[in-house]
């Protein structure tokens, strides 16, 4: 079902030669009271915004961009069919130029990076000002990246472990040196006798060496150890020979 | 009446036994032997062993009775009394005649005796494997009726999620965004300010609610960013250290061993949440060769999990979820690593074949 404003696309305004061609908008969202709430903000807020059709499904809004081509998409996630993300991705393979900015109600930040993974170029929550939402389609027609104050927030405290190493051990939960050294010898696939062998420490020290290994790091077997070490950046991945679970 | 009635078809089935018939041979044998030793001069030294043949009775007699019961056992008594009775009448006379039709008779008792005791042992024997079977119908229908049970419980939960969120918060939302440019006078203002902001509220909390019920990321995402989810709302929530490590190839899960999955993965963080006092926990999720396994653990005080089994921390639950998927759920725990996990082999699962 294409809503009745799709023929109204193109006003007939005399004055359009003179005036910047129009940012052309398709909505694309499964509630209609809103669908209508949006293009009232959207065009009250900015003439040069153009609301050129509007789609309730994923499927439709394909179907929409391909025959309208408009320059901005307003993609809502939870739709009946396939939800927005899927939508996105599947209009950005098709036509690449068309910015699309989510307008959803989820504010979680696993939405938010799926639809950035999509090809989105914004991400707004459904309870956006009208003002802001104009002035995020228009950033986005000139090829920015937009986001909600709210949603930016949380993406700049998701940046911050990473930014600090996530990886990174508390300094109680980083392996003494002799642990380090004990590490170094499993992770080059060495067994417990050897290890004891050639640091002169009995089997029993070795075991309790590696017990300690475990608690500090969360783990449960000598090849997650390993691979933990490596992410943590107290092994190199060059000192890793052998990784192999069934010595554990 | 009942005897005769249970008897009489028991009998027939008996009849048509090769053993029966060969018991029965067994005894004429002895009677014929029996008599022939008492009746061939030649043997006349012996002949004070006449009460012998028939204690060699007692062997088909009790074979019988062991064997065959109570239908078995009397013929075979009866037989024997019959194929004697020329015997006492012809060769023997008083005292001995007495003593003869005496052991005949103790023969015929004691295998009756034991005859019923073996039936009644054999009832016994049928109605406990009878039972066993029972019991093990009902365990079975028990485990589907929970596991249909809580399939029924989460379709309900993304029935309600789903409509709370795409109706109810959409018409807030709507609602909501009408009131933004609405202009009046200082007084209408502030109550317009008071409606928003409570508007807000009812959005925030309905979503929150409908978090709680069945995360919209699971179904829309997939598990990893559900896992995600669950691990950033916990340290959001408590400050917890959270680590979420996905090793290996990815593999495709039915949306019911996702859902597992992450029940598993929500509950464990729950306990860790309300019972481990712990200050890290990672979640593991590592494909390998085909089989998935799922691991949270964390570095809390630990419990002991024979005991928790019975507690509330959900262990049960757990383990029935993990069962629906049939995957294997295992729980250990110390003061310092509690680790809760999942192994899923899907190729075993018929349901991941879709």
């Amino acid at each position: 079902m294409i809503s009745e404003d799709v023929g109204g696309g193109v006003p007939d305004e005399p004055a359009r030669d003179e005036e910047p061609r129009r940012i052309r908008v398709l909505l694309v969202d499964d509630h209609p009271l809103f669908r209508a709430g949006v293009r009232q903000r959207l065009c009250e807020h900015d003439p040069a915004l153009e609301v050129v059709g509007e789609a309730e499904s994923s499927l439709q809004a394909q179907e929409m961009v391909a025959l309208l081509s408009p320059d901005v998409v307003l993609m809502d996630i939870a739709m009946g069919d396939e939800n927005g993300i899927e939508a996105t991705r599947a209009i950005k393979r098709r036509a690449p130029a068309v910015a699309v900015i989510m307008l959803s109600l989820y504010d979680d930040v696993q939405y938010i990076e799926a639809a950035v993974e999509a090809g989105a170029a914004g991400y707004f929550l459904k309870t956006v000002q009208g003002p802001d939402l104009a002035a995020a389609v228009r950033s986005a027609h000139e090829g920015d990246t937009v986001l909600s104050p709210e949603v930016a927030g949380k993406v700049f405290r998701r940046l911050l472990p990473r930014l600090r190493g996530a990886n990174q051990l508390d300094p109680g939960q980083r392996p003494s040196e002799r642990e380090s050294e004990v590490l170094a010898l499993v992770a080059r696939g060495a067994a417990n006798k050897e290890i004891a062998r050639s640091m002169g420490l009995s089997v029993r020290t070795v075991e309790a060496h590696l017990r300690s290994i475990f608690a500090k790091l969360l783990v449960g077997s000598r090849t997650e150890a390993v691979v933990v070490a490596v992410k943590a950046g107290l092994l190199r991945l060059e000192e890793v020979e052998l990784l192999d679970g069934s010595r554990d | 009446m009942a005897l005769v009635t249970d008897f009489w078809p028991l009998l027939r089935e008996r009849l048509r036994d090769r053993r029966f018939w060969m018991v029965q041979l067994l005894v004429l044998v002895i009677a014929t032997a029996h008599t022939t030793i008492e009746t061939t001069d030649a043997l006349q030294d012996v002949r004070d062993l006449y009460l012998l043949p028939v204690s060699v009775f007692f062997i088909p007699v009790l074979y019988a009775a062991l064997n065959f019961g109570l239908e078995g056992a009397l013929p075979t008594g009866l037989w024997c009394a019959l194929l004697t009775l020329p015997n006492i009448v012809i060769l023997h006379s008083g005292a001995e005649r007495i003593g003869v039709v005496l052991q005949l008779s103790f023969l015929v008792l004691l295998s009756a005796m034991v005859a019923i005791r073996v039936d009644k042992e054999r009832r016994a024997k049928l109605a406990a494997e009878d039972a066993n079977r029972q019991l093990a119908d009902t365990q079975a229908s028990l485990k589907s009726y929970i596991g249909l049970a809580l399939r029924a419980q989460e379709e309900e939960r993304f029935r309600l999620s789903r409509e709370l969120h795409d109706e109810t918060v959409q018409e807030l939302v709507v609602a909501k965004t009408a009131l933004e440019d609405v202009s009046g006078t200082p007084g209408q203002h502030a109550r317009l300010e008071l409606v928003d902001a409570a508007l807000q509220r009812c959005i925030d909390g309905i979503r929150r609610f409908c978090g709680a019920l069945r995360p919209s990321v699971l179904d829309d995402l997939g598990l990893v960013p559900a896992l995600d989810w669950l691990l950033s709302d916990l340290s959001g929530r408590t400050g917890i250290r959270v680590a979420l490590e996905d090793q290996g190839e990815r593999l495709r899960l039915s949306p019911e061993q996702e859902l597992v999955i992450f029940r598993v993965a929500q509950e464990a963080m729950h306990n860790v949440e309300h019972h481990a006092q712990a200050s890290r926990v990672v979640v593991r999720l590592a494909y390998d060769r085909g089989r998935l396994c799922l691991e949270v653990v964390d570095d809390g005080c630990g419990f002991d999990p024979a005991r928790a089994r019975q507690g509330s921390l959900g262990l049960a639950g757990m383990q029935e979820r993990a069962s629906l998927i049939g995957a294997a759920f295992e729980v250990s725990s110390r003061p310092g690593a509690t680790r809760v996990r999942l192994d899923l082999s899907p190729a075993l699962d018929p349901a991941a074949a879709t």
